[in-house]
């Protein structure tokens, strides 16, 4: 297995585990690898030990809404905060479960995940692992991984 | 029993309370809710606690400081502190013990780590029907 498709697939099962495990719902790796977030909450996450690197999770209003409705009840559709605070936290989970799998039982350090705006989303470096997630209603996850120094 | 938990984040805080629920039962629980230490520290002045659950890192105040706080405060300091991280392997995890936490859990709060971690301090009695929801 190439190191790509190995990344690729610690990234597919940590991330589907870390969404049932928080949010009690399965997703699956997309058939269709076609980004089209309309309004997505993108979240960036840098890893700054032992491995320099940034992880980017984009999420759909819809998936993030979906998610916060199953675990937490009630209705979430006007209340974009909600749904930030969510994929802010999820970063955090998905990020600690990552670094653990990739280097387990060595410290590490994280930045705090910091929500961004569309614009300054701009995944052009080909060095970014991409995996794509759904839901079994087809909403879209992302996420990208990028270690400038490999693990 | 009442538990205070302490988190940045209105998910992480649901979460936790759901998990809560699910591991005490039907035993009844009242929650109360702060942003960060600092928020902790002003509602801990006028209410009493049975347990306090934080996260580590937050604005304002960390749970270290939470933590700190707490241990020299005559009042406060006999209430059993547990602390969530998404990050287990965290070089001050070991720290948070020594300062005093009674335990440190992985985020997201797990029904049979919480469930087996509160049998093992004696702040919830041994109860085998929980098992069911240990994933």
């Amino acid at each position: 297995m190439t190191k790509t498709k190995k990344m690729k697939k610690i990234i597919e099962t940590v991330f589907i585990d870390a969404i049932a495990e928080m949010f009690f719902v399965d997703v699956i790796v997309a058939e269709d690898e076609e980004l089209s977030i309309d309004c997505p909450i993108i979240c960036r996450l840098s890893i700054l030990l032992p491995h320099w690197g940034e992880l980017i999770l984009v999420f759909s209003e819809d998936i993030a809404r979906e998610l916060i409705e199953n675990t937490l009840g009630g209705n979430v559709s006007e209340q974009k905060s909600k749904m930030v605070d969510a994929v802010g936290e999820f970063a955090n989970v998905f990020a600690g479960k990552l670094i653990n799998e990739i280097s387990p039982n060595m410290l590490f350090e994280l930045g705090l995940p910091k929500i961004i705006d569309k614009s300054s989303f701009d995944i052009t470096n080909s060095s970014y692992y991409a995996q794509y997630f759904q839901t079994p209603c087809k909403k879209f996850a992302v996420v990208y991984c990028n270690f400038k120094n490999e693990p | 029993m009442k538990i205070m938990i302490v988190d940045d984040s209105q998910t992480a805080r649901l979460v936790s309370k759901k998990v809560i629920k699910m591991v005490f039962g039907s035993e009844e629980i009242e929650f109360s809710e702060a942003v960060n230490g600092t928020d902790a520290l002003e509602k801990l002045e006028l209410e009493i606690v049975d347990i306090i659950i934080s996260d580590i890192n937050m604005p304002e105040m960390t749970g270290f400081t939470l933590l700190k706080n707490i241990k020299i405060n005559k009042k406060l300091s006999k209430i059993p502190i547990i602390f969530v991280t998404s990050f287990s392997n965290d070089a001050r995890v070991d720290n948070l013990m020594e300062l005093g936490a009674v335990g440190v859990l992985p985020k997201p709060l797990k029904v049979k780590q919480l469930s087996s971690l509160l049998e093992r301090l004696k702040l919830k009695s041994v109860d085998e029907s929980s098992g069911a929801w240990g994933k």
